[in-house]
């Protein structure tokens, strides 16, 4: 008897459950390819991409991110990078991630586990700051842009990325050294808001990969 | 998504499309049609007091395209229902769609399960199913109704009531008109609350851009054009974001026509017109004129209201205005209907003759938000604002008697703080909000004069705010010196030289029928964070509260409402009509919809006079989607 009155409530909770979901709990997802460029320096050719996405709730997330470049005509790949993480609103408007990235590509193959922050820092600045973990190649990234209107669809983003050795490491950087490091300029048109070509400079420092050099970029950019 | 939207066509283009409007009308139901050739005197549509409504999706042109949407009885906007006062009406609703559906009676007085909220009044309608929906009519006037599942609302699910009164109205007409207004997009709406929850942005086409900069820095130095972006930038607020979802993916339909297909309904001069004007927009305020013709409302969410004359009123999603006009000349008028965030507008014309066109208004230009919007201290300026943009104390009697009922001085911004608070550690499972006791305020020993206490009413606890609620993720600000706005202009209307309604204008022609004073009040908090796209009363979302507010049974209520967030929000209390406190007296304005204004703190009195589960959310479709929403039970148990 209770086992029945109990089945027969069932249908209406669930129903209920149903409705909750719609005021609130959705699940969302969200992909970008945010770089997808050839960047040119002298002769040289290279391709490069910087994509993120997540699916989840307005609480609790999953993030993948993925970025890596090489020459694409040499049929080589210089790195590449994967990081899959679990993401938590942690305020208005920050989250912290945590997990695990991969790194794969012409230099060794190396696992890191990963802390993070990322969010809109105040004054509109896009912030994606990790501690990468692993043995002798520790460091800490930090990722920022901006986006400057020139227009409603002209967008002028400065960027910079900087790599930062820390703890006990040997190769490829010692401690409190920068690597890997760029300041960019991209200039990008929102044909849609979903669609934009861009334009742009970029350049190195603080690298053993390419040292201090400077580069054309060309690019699009696209969300879903 | 196109910039070509805007663009304002040509005097005789839109003469020319009228003619196109004819054939495509075909398709409408008939009061939607434009007025052909024949004049009639009142609006056709369905009559009697048994109906039956297929709901169901078609493919069929919609705003100039071919584009799957909801019909009723295979018409878009849904048939009008035109009942009588005193009947009871049976209803047999069928659903042809491949998703539940309902029908939500938006604004009527009627049994709480027969309100249509699934999940709340029923379990909604399956599809391939039936329900049946029936109940006596307790009122008259101008109202809708429209689908409460998902977000099939955007999607054409929606339609006009008239109940006639059983007794003589107090003002006469020799024609009537409905006006209803809406806006389409050929964008899903799935996709477009996906993209408002992850680029929220997008939709706005008139961003502050390095010219703007420029142009300040000229206007008012470098310093200070730069103070006030710190401000803003420093909250992560964005001065232009006056709407979600814009023009630019949407169009915006009188009757269902688009501008350009201009839905004009005749009049011979001289004649006196009745006007109904419905907001069944999904996402969209309107500042609605018809310029050369003074607008006299009658009546407002359908109830009667002391006449009042007026240029231009701004109507809320899911509110309506019924506006009577005399146009004397032999000529046309457009009836226009600007997007709050003056980017887009509806159209129609009142015209002697089909395929006549009044000219349109030139567009004006869109207004900025100010830190009196974010429910700051405005009177301690120098901070945030720049006075560009004329939108600043353009009544200044009005602005004076605002200052002077909330003591600013008692207010430190300085502990204003949107960033560094730490939410992970909190719980949101196990707060009952439900139980907030705001029981303790006294208004009883509250002036009753006569301006002045409007805001004493509204601002019963004026000065710091108190009111504790959930903060977290879905919280990015707090109002901390809100204030009434009743009796001021819609944001952008301040400076027009014309006259704009504004709520403390309205007052009921009846004497309010529960003269009691509010036994207890309950505050509730309007809370987002618009870069998650997170909407909330007291900072939970309708997904986080664990069960309906309980309310008595025969108690008088006094609400009072808080926005912390930097919109305006259409709130509405299903199955009950409130009285909104423009000031002590025993004529408010009886309504089942109220805007309350960016920054705003207002109340409202309810009898609670109606057993069962009733809604309350914003009736912008994609914020209670979000979250903004909550049930109120009354039931008969005493509460604690």
């Amino acid at each position: 008897m209770k086992v029945a009155l109990l089945l027969g409530l069932l249908p209406l909770s669930l129903a209920a459950a149903e409705h909750e979901h719609d005021h609130g709990g959705q699940w969302n997802q969200f992909w970008m390819l945010e770089r997808f460029e050839q960047q040119r320096r002298g002769g040289q050719q290279l391709e490069l991409w910087d994509a993120q996405g997540w699916l989840g709730t307005d609480y609790r997330k999953l993030w993948l991110k993925s970025e890596g470049q090489g020459q694409t005509a040499a049929g080589s790949i210089d790195t590449a990078e994967v990081q899959v993480l679990f993401s938590r609103a942690l305020a208005p408007f920050w989250d912290w991630q945590a997990g695990l990235r991969h790194d794969a590509g012409e230099g060794a193959a190396r696992d890191y586990a990963v802390l993070g922050v990322q969010g809109l820092a105040p004054y509109w600045f896009e912030v994606d700051a990790a501690l990468f973990v692993a043995p002798e190649a520790s460091h800490l990234r930090l990722d920022a842009d901006y986006d400057l209107r020139l227009s409603q669809r002209w967008i002028l983003q400065p960027r910079l990325q900087l790599n930062l050795g820390i703890g006990n490491t040997g190769q490829p950087t010692g401690p409190g050294d920068l690597f890997d490091s760029s300041i960019a300029l991209r200039l990008r048109y929102e044909i849609v808001r979903e669609f934009a070509p861009y334009l742009g400079v970029e350049r190195e420092f603080g690298g053993h990969r390419h040292s201090d050099d400077t580069r054309v970029v060309a690019g699009i950019r696209l969300w879903y | 998504m196109t910039g070509g939207l805007m663009k304002r066509r040509a005097f005789l283009h839109d003469s020319l499309l009228a003619g196109s409007a004819v054939a495509l009308s075909a398709l409408l139901p008939s009061w939607a049609r434009s007025q052909g050739m024949t004049i009639l005197a009142g609006v056709p549509g369905l009559q009697g007091n048994q109906f039956d409504l297929r709901v169901a999706a078609e493919r069929a042109p919609i705003a100039g395209r071919k584009a799957r949407h909801i019909r009723l009885n295979g018409q878009f906007p849904a048939p009008l229902l035109r009942w009588r006062a005193g009947d009871t009406v049976t209803l047999r609703v069928a659903n042809a769609l491949d998703e539940p559906t309902s029908i939500h009676w938006h604004g009527l007085l009627l049994p709480w399960h027969m309100d249509g909220v699934p999940g709340v009044s029923f379990d909604g309608i399956a599809p391939g199913s039936s329900f049946t929906y029936q109940f006596p009519l307790r009122q008259a006037g101008t109202y809708w109704y429209h689908s409460h599942s998902g977000l099939q609302e955007q999607l054409g699910h929606y339609g006009p009531i008239i109940i006639d009164p059983s007794e003589p109205e107090p003002f006469g007409y020799d024609r009537e008109y409905i006006i209803l207004l809406s806006d389409w997009s050929h964008e899903s709406p799935e996709r477009i609350f996906r993209k408002l929850k992850t680029m929220g942005q997008s939709y706005n086409f008139q961003q502050r851009t390095l010219g703007d900069f420029v142009h300040d820095v000229r206007q008012f130095g470098v310093s200070a054009a730069l103070r006030e972006r710190a401000d803003w930038g420093d909250m992560r607020m964005n001065r232009t974001d006056l709407a979600d979802v814009t023009a630019a993916t949407y169009t915006y339909l009188v009757n269902g026509h688009s501008p350009d297909e201009n839905w004009t309904g005749l009049f011979r001069p001289g004649e006196r017109l009745r006007l109904r004007f419905i907001n069944a927009a999904s996402m969209s305020l309107f500042n609605v004129r018809i310029p050369g013709l003074p607008m006299t409302v009658v009546q407002a969410d359908g109830l009667d209201v002391e006449p009042v004359e007026t240029d231009e009123f701004q109507i809320g999603a899911a509110e309506t205005f019924d506006v009577l006009v005399q146009p004397l000349e032999d000529a046309a008028f457009t009836i226009y209907a600007e997007s709050n965030d003056f980017f887009g507008h509806a159209r129609a014309t009142l015209a002697p003759r089909p395929g006549m066109a009044g000219p349109l208004p030139p567009r004006r230009p869109r207004p900025l938000l100010s830190m009196k919007d974010m429910g700051m201290d405005h009177a301690a300026a120098g901070h945030g604002e720049l006075d560009h943009s004329q939108m600043q104390h353009a009544d200044m009697q009005q602005d004076v008697l605002q200052t002077a009922a909330v003591d600013h001085s008692t207010m430190d911004h300085s502990t204003m703080d949107h960033s560094t608070m730490d939410h992970s550690t909190m719980d949101h499972s196990t707060m009952d909000h439900s139980t907030t006791d705001h029981s303790t305020m006294d208004h009883a020993g509250m002036d009753h004069g006569t301006a002045a206490p409007l805001q004493a009413a509204a601002s019963a606890t004026a000065g710091p705010q108190t009111h504790l609620h959930a903060r977290g993720p879905g919280v990015a600000s707090l109002a901390t010196a809100p204030v009434s706005r009743l009796h001021e202009r819609p944001l952008g209307l301040e400076q027009e030289p014309h006259r704009v309604l504004v709520y403390a204008d309205l007052r009921s022609l009846h004497p309010n029928p529960d003269r009691r004073a509010p036994g207890r009040t309950l505050e509730l908090h309007l809370t987002a964070n618009m870069e998650r796209y997170m909407w909330s009363f007291d900072g939970l979302k309708y997904s986080e509260v664990t069960g309906p507010m309980p309310l008595q049974l025969g108690e008088r209520l006094r609400l009072v409402f808080v926005n912390d967030t930097m919109m305006p929000h259409p709130l509405h209390l299903h199955g009950m009509f409130f009285e909104v406190v423009t000031g002590e007296h025993d004529h408010k304005p009886r309504k089942h919809t109220l805007v309350l204004k960016a920054g705003e703190k207002a109340a409202v009195d309810l009898t609670v006079s109606e057993p069962g589960d009733w809604a309350f959310h914003c009736h912008l479709l994609y914020h209670m989607q979000a979250g903004m929403m909550r049930v109120f039970r009354v039931g008969s148990e005493v509460l604690p």
